[in-house]
């Protein structure tokens, strides 16, 4: 498991308070009950904050699962 | 008079044809790019005679535009400017008379044009992708194509921006299966828009003139004459574009079965919805989040504003006038409350006992009436004769 | 969250026997005969000019 995804993993367990929770590259808000609109952008600040990075509505919209997620966070940290 | 199309017309079939034969067999992509846009401006031409020079020369406008939203210092001043330069023509295109009261009147070959406030809702997409940086600006002939798709130019859909540009850019060669289908989807278009939609209307649609338990039944019937005569024009251009190659999103996915608002956003009018989602709904959102920061009840008043804001602005969209806002305020509530009583449910009884909640028939049964009623009343909104009260 | 992709398909991709394919075909006909038949009475469709 990278460094990053072992972040994303807690960042993921604090949103949706769940420490039992375990993020894949293909956990999408299927996998997650609470994952919906409104946690969706409560993820997105705490992912903003935790990574000191900052998304675009375009990249939200487009969003589809863990990895891209992970894939964006990469990007724009490198 | 707004010129409009006629799918009853030889014209629309003849440069539906011409379309297929020329777009369809064409294997190298700058020059099927080329030949679609070359349809698509004839279709222009035919449709709106001696305006073809200012519908160009806006095309030629909107694309330096998108080409400047990519690149330079200047880019977030033209982003600005572009938008309120649309939105001020939008808004002159819905208010008749402003034009002439502003002494603009030399904009209004332009704002006739057929199908304007699908050209504005694609336009504003693209910019807002590619001044995020989200996908490179379109050359001239993708401009063309994905603003004046000649099949989706009336009444949709509308397909997103990203969409557009990651399709492939030549379709999987066509076979006699794949034809068929296309032919298929054309001919329920026809069946479902001047058959059965036809007789419905003929036989019970009195636009509201008749009062008394006749109302309720008509309300009734519109929802689905409504739903009849608008997904009848999607399939025919799904169908066109399964035969050019072209993707054609989807518009509509069984509305009737819809259990609450949310749920019936997701199946009817499908590219709309999605339009509002991606351009107004996240983007307020997220500002708001950014702004108050997150968390559990702040995020509820949070997606209550977004979701009021987008649908006023969606019903604005349809028309500038008191029954359209009416309209969008409907939806509006009806998304709130649906949000708002999922949340409450999901904290009251668990994420296993919405589920459990969920697969009762006879709830889902009682919802879906209840969502039913609620939308063939939104209908009647817009399409009662409240002149005839004053 | 996102169920654009839940695509209705009129007409599947699989192959079909000759006399299913023949009776799509017909019923495409007789789809487009009555459409065109009365459309001469029909009007404009009501979501455009929008």
């Amino acid at each position: 498991m990278s460094e990053t995804l072992a972040r994303l993993n807690e960042v993921f367990q604090d949103v949706f308070e769940d420490e039992e929770l375990s993020v894949q590259a293909e956990t999408s808000a299927k996998d997650i009950d609470d994952w919906d609109s409104l946690m969706h952008v409560n993820l997105i600040l705490a992912v903003e904050s935790a990574f000191d990075v900052r998304f675009t509505s375009t990249e939200v919209a487009g969003l589809k699962d863990a990895g891209e997620l992970l894939a964006l966070i990469e990007k724009k940290q490198a | 008079m707004n010129p409009t199309i006629d799918l009853t017309s030889p014209a629309f079939w003849l440069v539906a044809l011409l379309a297929i034969a020329l777009v369809t067999p064409i294997t190298q992509a700058g020059l099927k790019r080329w030949v679609w846009a070359g349809v698509n401006i004839l279709f222009i031409a035919w449709m709106l005679r001696l305006r073809t020079l200012e519908v160009a020369s806006a095309v030629v406008v909107a694309h330096l535009a998108l080409r400047l939203l990519a690149c330079g210092s200047w880019r977030r001043a033209i982003g600005w400017a572009g938008l309120a330069l649309a939105l001020g023509l939008f808004v002159m295109r819905k208010l008749p008379g402003v034009t002439e009261d502003l002494g603009l009147g030399v904009v209004n070959p332009l704002l006739v044009a057929v199908g304007f406030s699908y050209v504005f809702l694609r336009l504003l997409d693209a910019g807002r992708v590619i001044y995020e940086g989200g996908r490179p600006p379109p050359d001239l002939a993708s401009t063309v194509n994905y603003l004046l798709p000649f099949h989706m130019l009336a009444a949709g859909p509308i397909q997103s921006y990203e969409d557009f540009v990651d399709q492939p850019a030549i379709a999987k060669p066509l076979s006699a299966e794949g034809a068929l289908g296309g032919v298929e989807r054309i001919a329920l278009g026809l069946f479902k828009k001047f058959v059965v939609a036809y007789l419905l209307g003929e036989a019970f649609l009195t636009g509201f003139h008749v009062g008394g338990a006749y109302f309720w039944f008509e309300v009734q019937v519109y929802y689905l004459w409504f739903y009849l005569d608008f997904s009848a024009y999607s399939d025919i251009a799904v169908g066109i574009g399964r035969l050019m190659g072209v993707h054609t999103p989807e518009n509509f996915n069984r509305p009737y079965v819809a259990r609450n608002m949310i749920d019936f956003w997701e199946r009817w009018h499908i590219s709309l919805s999605q339009w509002v989602r991606r351009n107004l709904f996240i983007p307020i959102q997220l500002g708001l989040a950014r702004k108050a920061g997150g968390g559990g009840k702040r995020a509820l008043l949070i997606a209550t504003l977004a979701f009021t804001v987008s649908f006023l602005l969606c019903g604005l969209w349809h028309g500038i006038s008191w029954p359209f806002f009416a309209w969008g305020a409907m939806h509006a509530l009806g998304l709130v409350v649906t949000n708002t009583y999922r949340h409450w449910l999901t904290k009251r009884v668990g994420r296993k006992g919405v589920k459990a909640y969920k697969e009762k028939t006879g709830y889902r049964l009682v919802a879906q009436v209840l969502t039913f009623e609620y939308v063939a009343l939104s209908l009647v909104i817009i399409s009662y004769p409240w002149k005839d009260l004053l | 969250m996102n169920d654009q992709d839940k695509h209705v398909t009129v007409g599947d991709t699989q192959a079909t026997p000759g006399w299913r394919f023949g009776f799509r075909l017909l019923r495409v006909a007789v789809m487009l005969v009555l459409a065109f038949w009365l459309s001469r009475n029909g009007d404009a469709f009501f979501y455009q000019g929008f």
